[in-house]
């Protein structure tokens, strides 16, 4: 048996990231002043975050002109989807006290 | 991680994917409003085909559609599944269109019985991938 501790995800830990995949999970793609409001971090955390996600596959960036002004938004990616289902399996495991078997344990 | 902390960060994740969630609720009112237009349009001009009432009722759709469209692009975030539900929903909607004109018009001119259910029948794909984004899963959390 190992603790569920051990399905965390360490990128998706910190409490700003987790808020922005969470963010990210409930919808296809959401702008990125839509995502700053919402985890109600400043534009330069959110961005300095972003780019850890985006680095490790989780979020994707998309830039688009819209005149003058670039719009971005933000995705998750299957990569990252799959890795915030599995830390919030992990998180329920804990707060539910159960411990859990790793594949091939029989 | 203790099971305190572990709840905080769950119950953090729930209401952030609540949030966000809940701001793609405007596909819903998007799709209540194309299909009234769309109804609109076509019971028009099927029951009352006249050179005048076509443009007429193209037009005001157009201006419509183009304030629906403006609508939908300065939305800050697309609902789950957008992408594959609209494309359903407007694929869907077209060929109950096109069916409802052009068998219409060559079988059933002015026939209440035939416009009013075509028209009806086309605000279906729409408002079925409304309801679909509205009632998705809010998260996985």
């Amino acid at each position: 048996m190992n603790h569920p501790r051990g399905m965390l995800d360490d990128v998706i830990h910190s409490p700003v990231r987790f808020s922005v995949v969470a963010a990210l999970a409930a919808v296809d793609r959401a702008e990125f002043r839509f995502v700053r409001d919402t985890v109600e971090v400043t534009d330069s955390a959110l961005s300095k975050q972003v780019t850890v996600l985006e680095n490790a596959g989780y979020v994707r960036v998309h830039k688009v002109a819209v005149g003058r002004r670039t719009r971005t938004s933000l995705s998750l990616s299957e990569e990252g989807r799959t890795a915030f289902e599995q830390h919030v399996r992990a998180l329920r495991d804990i707060a539910s006290g159960e411990a859990v078997r790793p594949p091939g344990d029989g | 991680m203790r099971r305190d902390e572990a709840l905080d960060a769950l119950e953090r994740a729930e209401t952030v994917g609540r949030r966000a969630h809940d701001r793609g609720r405007w596909y819903m009112l998007f799709a209540v409003l194309f299909s009234a237009a769309t109804f609109t349009l076509t019971v028009t001009i099927g029951l009352f085909p006249t050179t005048t009432t076509i443009f007429t009722a193209m037009a005001v759709y157009l201006v419509l559609l183009t304030c629906l469209i403006t609508f939908a692009l300065r939305q800050p975030v697309q609902p789950r599944g957008y992408g594959w539900l609209h494309g359903l929903a407007m694929l869907g909607w077209g060929a109950v269109y096109g069916v409802t004109l052009f068998v219409g018009y060559a079988f059933f001119p002015e026939d209440p019985a035939w416009w009013v259910s075509g028209a009806a029948l086309g605000t279906v794909p729409p408002m079925v991938a409304g309801w679909l984004a509205v009632r998705r899963n809010r998260s996985a959390a």
